[in-house]
């Protein structure tokens, strides 16, 4: 079965790359750190840093889209129910003049059900985003499923498989418009403090434009540190 | 352009090597590798036959809790799903059976739950297994005779709990009576890549 997962990922992985690269899609490479601490059973922190980057403008000042810090919280109501709000901040081409920046604000509320050590997370989350020409909600489902690779539960060392879909509108007054987001990645469990993950991701965007479905392929590498 | 490429290269870098401290830090586990049939000790699948034929499917199991080494092994049987488990030399410690809470009787379900609905304001049972031990006779003989009279009895629970100091998932070890045994948590993997 473990095999068979395997597999399906290589398969949908190789398609989706030679789908990027056929269509020239946007290429970016995400960076992200982040790092996480409870306060307590209920209450939990998340601090994170990410960034855009274009690879096919590596050679220019234009490759780097984005860079966005970002603060979290998270409450749990239950053992698999949390509620959560939080703030990103994103500073658009830096390194290009009269850079725009955006604050976002979300609200989230998060259900994850265990099988065994497998985990099937559903995300649902509002932001208001404001920029600096304009300002946009949005709302976002997001379906998470990662299970480890090697034997019943996850132990120190081993590698863990992470698949995730996520649906989104975005609106205001004068327009509206839905993206998907499909991941497939490979996580290391380093132990319950460090892991990492390498995940492709495939981002179907604009969809009721009128200029057409675009599309953006991340290669996004995320170090994890929790307290 | 170098100031860029300075700058992709040392950011992920930097991620690597905040708080250093963090990483002297690591509690030890007990650690479950899947290993195959040959990996198992000779003594180990020499009782598992007695349970236990080439043709049904099994999976194995080296753990290590940071002391010592034991191994498992998992099968259905009866349509019950054993959980066998042996030491390093493959001597017999515990059959553990994956049960229906309500396969327990009923006086011993009535005090487990009258625990848990005193220690808890909300609690559901996720996982039940019946624990066979023995501290005197052949462990698989009298397992394979059902002479459970001879045998002690236990039960493992893992439970998601909450009240007004706790919240998480438990691991409870009660004895064939319903008394408790032993409580400890379950440290679940941090959910930060998902949430």
């Amino acid at each position: 079965m473990k095999f068979l997962k395997f597999a399906l990922l290589l398969l949908v992985t190789g398609m989706l790359t030679n789908t990027a690269f056929a269509q020239e899609a946007d290429l970016i490479w995400s960076p992200e750190f982040s790092y996480s601490w409870k306060q307590s059973d209920r209450l939990g922190f998340s601090a994170k840093v990410s960034m855009f980057n274009s690879l096919r403008d590596l050679d220019n000042r234009s490759a780097v889209r984005y860079m966005e810090p970002q603060l979290s919280f998270s409450y749990s109501t239950t053992p698999r129910v949390k509620l959560g709000g939080g703030y990103y901040y994103r500073n658009a081409t830096p390194f290009l003049p009269g850079h725009q920046y955006e604050h976002r604000f979300l609200e989230q509320i998060g259900f994850v059900s265990y099988i065994g050590d497998e985990r099937i997370a559903h995300r649902l989350r509002a932001e208001q985003r404001v920029r600096s020409s304009s300002y946009q909600n949005r709302i976002r489902y997001r379906l998470s499923y990662d299970f480890p690779l090697n034997g019943e539960q996850l132990d120190n060392g081993e590698k863990y498989l992470i698949l995730k879909d996520e649906v989104m509108t975005a609106f205001n007054k004068d327009a509206v418009d839905a993206e998907n987001r499909a991941d497939i990645g490979l996580g290391w469990y380093f132990n319950n403090k460090q892991k990492f993950e390498l995940a492709l991701q495939y981002r179907t965007q604009d969809i009721f434009s009128d200029g057409g479905i675009s599309h953006l392929f991340m290669i996004r590498t995320s170090y994890f540190l929790n307290r | 352009m170098i100031k860029i490429l300075t700058y992709l290269i040392s950011i992920p870098l930097l991620m690597c090597t905040v708080n250093p401290s963090l990483f002297a830090q690591e509690k030890k586990q007990e650690v479950e590798t899947s290993i195959n049939k040959s990996d198992m000790p000779a003594e180990a699948l020499s009782i598992l036959n007695q349970f236990w034929n080439d043709g049904k499917k099994a999976d194995f199991y080296r753990e290590f809790d940071g002391q010592s080494v034991s191994y498992e092994v998992k099968f259905i049987l009866n349509n019950y799903l054993h959980s066998i488990e042996f030491d390093e030399q493959g001597t017999l410690l515990d059959i553990e059976l994956l049960i229906n809470f309500d396969e327990t009787s009923e006086n011993t379900g009535n005090t487990i739950k009258a625990y848990l609905n005193d220690q808890y304001t909300k609690f559901r049972i996720t996982r039940i297994q019946r624990q066979y031990t023995s501290d005197e006779g052949d462990l698989a003989e009298l397992f394979i005779e059902q002479e459970f009279d001879d045998l002690t009895i236990r039960y493992e629970l893992e439970v998601e709990a909450q009240n007004k100091k706790e919240l998480g998932a438990f691991e409870f070890l009660f004895n064939k009576n319903g008394q408790l045994i032993r409580k400890r948590e379950i440290v679940r993997r941090s959910l930060d890549n998902i949430w």
